[in-house]
């Protein structure tokens, strides 16, 4: 079985005043129909970066090699113009502040109009029976009264619903959601997350979650990928990257999602900071954060398989598998 | 005059135990508070309807709940930001609301604010030092002086010296939220208002400003109002909870009582809708209906009603009075039925 979305040893790099400075390395990344792959990291870490590589939205003089292929076409050798049949009718895209992503001087029906019309031939009568359709899949009560609705009208829930049928409109069958509920209430992103979630297993679409938040990501997707510092540290699927982390990274990053059954014990973070993209640590690049950090991380550390479908970049990942809670493992 | 930066803690033994006695004074004392925004308008919106609420020496109160809830507008009352139409804010001992200047009297009796946003809460064009001192100005007249307390501060959030001649845009955002700390520090506060303080922060940082937090919580001896709708940062640091719907409290208590086993069916679906790794702690049955209702016009009888998965007749028609159900307050007529119902629904 292919893919719908193959993307295989990506490199991205951007001109920052005349200094190349590569902030995506070697991702590799695949996500089925119906599947929702979730990439999780903190600021800075080539999430967004490869969101917009996919769209090839990224900046001018940006430069890419390896691939990214969707339902089997090679993308990163289409000229302009056929790219911009593939954004919007085969990818959609959803950002994170729904409100600011909506133009406020006009009515949702009306953008939402024109996404659909952008890309398929319908009459005006049709359209608007594919929006009223559409806002009633993503779960937006009254939808006739939406389309004539200004974004202000609508709360930060109601437009991100709106963004995401948008972003469907025109039948893409690949989402890519950019921290589309971080700006929203807990019992709202619930609710925005489960409507995804039912859009991939109804409708088969394949989802890209792109998230800092480990909880919610586990909530959500199928399979994982940890990055940082624009490489992929670990990844595999959902389930075991919970119950057996490998990347001392990965552990760290579970450690500080919310436990609501360990109530007034304060936990620690990760010390430091992620390396700035041009200012990367020579070897493994989260060395100079890691507890575990050996003279053997500071070769270059390769992403391997330790079981058939779970990868993790690190040298002693087998050597501290039983190790247990990283914070309890070194004096 | 008595100096209001205290000598650093650091060598200081004998740290006070973490929250004290629940028999303890209040050192906030907050009574049938209401704020309302635009009150001689004709589109007055009434952002908390009469809640009290104490916070005692040593503990740490989190304010919790949807935006729209009033979390935040009590906290700008508090520190005098927000209009208040009636009630008392009592801060040891001191009656604020009918000062002539509010935000000056809360600052007085020992109350500071840490805001959400550590970028638009410093000034650019100042340097490090010059922010963390600038509360002092009033107080220590030598600016040699003022700049070496801001030094120290910035020793005391656990930031090198050298960080004091930098600008913010030089800074992370972590490095940034811990200059409003050492800032929020410099006047010596008793009560330190958390609004969202660690809500723009990534998760690894987060958790360090946590720890910093806790830190200077014990060593300080500081009272914490924390303001969050991040529940992971309210469970580590929360010793009582007070849960927000709609401008006013549904329930209060302490902070293991209210997460393990929550009485008011919106603090249940509040917390259920937490992302956690480690399951679900909540019947998922519980969830809400729709969004927040519109501060401006609340719904008649329990404001929760028209989303509350137990809702009867007598809640569209009677406003629940809070009252104590299993050792904390809560305002619902069916209290008593939650904890049984909760089990019903999971099986």
């Amino acid at each position: 079985m292919t893919a719908h979305l193959a993307i295989s040893n990506l490199h991205v790099t951007l001109d920052r005043q005349g200094r190349a400075v590569r902030v995506i390395d070697d991702l590799s990344l695949e996500i089925q129909e119906g599947e929702i792959v979730g990439m999780v990291g903190e600021s800075g870490s080539g999430k967004t970066m490869t969101a917009l590589a996919v769209l090839q939205l990224l900046p001018r003089r940006a430069r890419l090699s390896g691939s990214i292929r969707l339902a089997g076409q090679e993308l990163l050798d289409l000229p302009e113009s056929e790219l911009r049949q593939i954004r919007g009718a085969r990818v959609g895209m959803v950002f994170q502040e729904p409100v600011a992503a909506l133009n406020p001087v006009f009515t949702v029906g009306s953008q939402l109009l024109a996404a659909i019309r952008a890309h398929q031939e319908l009459s005006r009568t049709d359209a608007r029976a594919r929006a009223i359709e559409l806002l009633g899949n993503v779960g937006l009560p009254e939808p006739e009264l939406r389309l004539r609705q200004y974004p202000h009208q609508l709360s930060g829930g109601m437009c991100q619903r709106a963004m995401i049928a948008m972003a469907l409109a025109s039948g893409a069958r690949l989402l890519i959601c950019d921290e589309p509920t971080t700006s929203l209430d807990v019992t709202i992103q619930d609710e925005i997350v489960r409507l995804i979630r039912r859009l991939a297993v109804q409708s088969g679409i394949a989802v890209l979650f792109i998230s800092h938040d480990l909880g919610l990501v586990s909530r959500l997707c199928h399979r994982v990928a940890v990055v940082y510092a624009g490489q992929v540290v670990e990844a595999g699927p959902t389930r075991t990257l919970l119950e057996s982390p490998m990347h001392p990274y990965t552990k760290a990053l579970l450690r500080c999602v919310p436990n609501l059954h360990d109530v007034g014990t304060v936990r620690r973070g990760i010390p430091g900071t992620p390396p700035l993209p041009g200012a990367m640590p020579a070897g493994c690049r989260f060395r100079p954060r890691c507890e575990f950090a050996t003279s053997a991380c500071e070769a270059p550390q390769d992403l391997e398989a330790m079981a058939a479908d779970h990868l993790v970049r690190c040298v002693r990942a087998l050597e501290l598998a039983g190790a247990g809670e990283p914070a309890a493992a070194r004096p | 005059m008595t100096s209001p930066v205290r000598t650093p803690r650091a060598e200081v033994d004998g740290r006070a135990a973490p929250g004290v006695p629940a028999g303890g004074d209040s050192l906030l004392s907050i009574r049938d508070l209401t704020v309302t925004y635009g009150l001689r308008s004709r589109h007055a919106v009434r952002a908390v309807a009469g809640v009290s609420l104490d916070v005692k020496a040593g503990r740490t109160l989190a304010l919790i709940g949807e935006s729209g809830s009033g979390k935040s507008s009590i906290a700008r009352a508090v520190c005098g930001l927000a209009p208040v139409e009636s009630g008392t804010i009592t801060m040891d001992g001191h009656e604020l609301t009918g000062a002539a200047d509010r935000p000056a009297a809360a600052g007085q009796r020992g109350i500071q604010i840490v805001f959400q946003d550590p970028v638009s809460a410093l000034d650019p064009r100042w340097s490090v030092w010059r922010s963390i001192a600038e509360p002092l100005t009033r107080y220590v007249a030598s600016a040699d002086e003022r700049r070496e307390r801001a030094m120290v501060l910035l020793e005391r959030v656990g930031l090198d010296r050298s960080f004091g001649v930098r600008h913010p845009h030089q800074l992370s955002g972590g490095q940034r939220q811990r200059v409003t700390i050492a800032r929020a520090l410099a006047p010596a506060p008793k009560l330190v208002i958390l609004d969202e303080a660690v809500s723009a922060l990534d998760v690894s940082v987060r958790n360090e400003i946590l720890v910093l937090l806790d830190d200077l919580k014990r060593e300080e001896g500081l009272t914490y109002l924390l303001i969050s709708h991040d529940m992971g940062a309210v469970a580590q640091m929360a010793t009582d909870i007070a849960v927000m719907y709609l401008g006013k409290v549904v329930e209060s208590g302490e902070a293991v009582r209210v997460i393990r086993e929550p009485a008011h069916p919106y603090t249940d679906a509040l917390l259920a809708s937490v992302p956690t790794v480690s399951g679900d702690i909540v019947d998922p049955s519980f969830r809400p209906r729709g969004e927040i209702g519109d501060t401006a016009h609340p719904p008649a009888g329990c404001r929760y009603h028209p989303r509350c998965p137990m809702a009867v007749d007598r809640c569209a028609a009677e406003e629940p009075l809070m009252r104590v159900v299993r050792s904390r307050l809560t305002a619902c007529h069916r209290a008593e039925e939650t904890a049984t119902a909760k089990l019903g629904g999971a099986q």
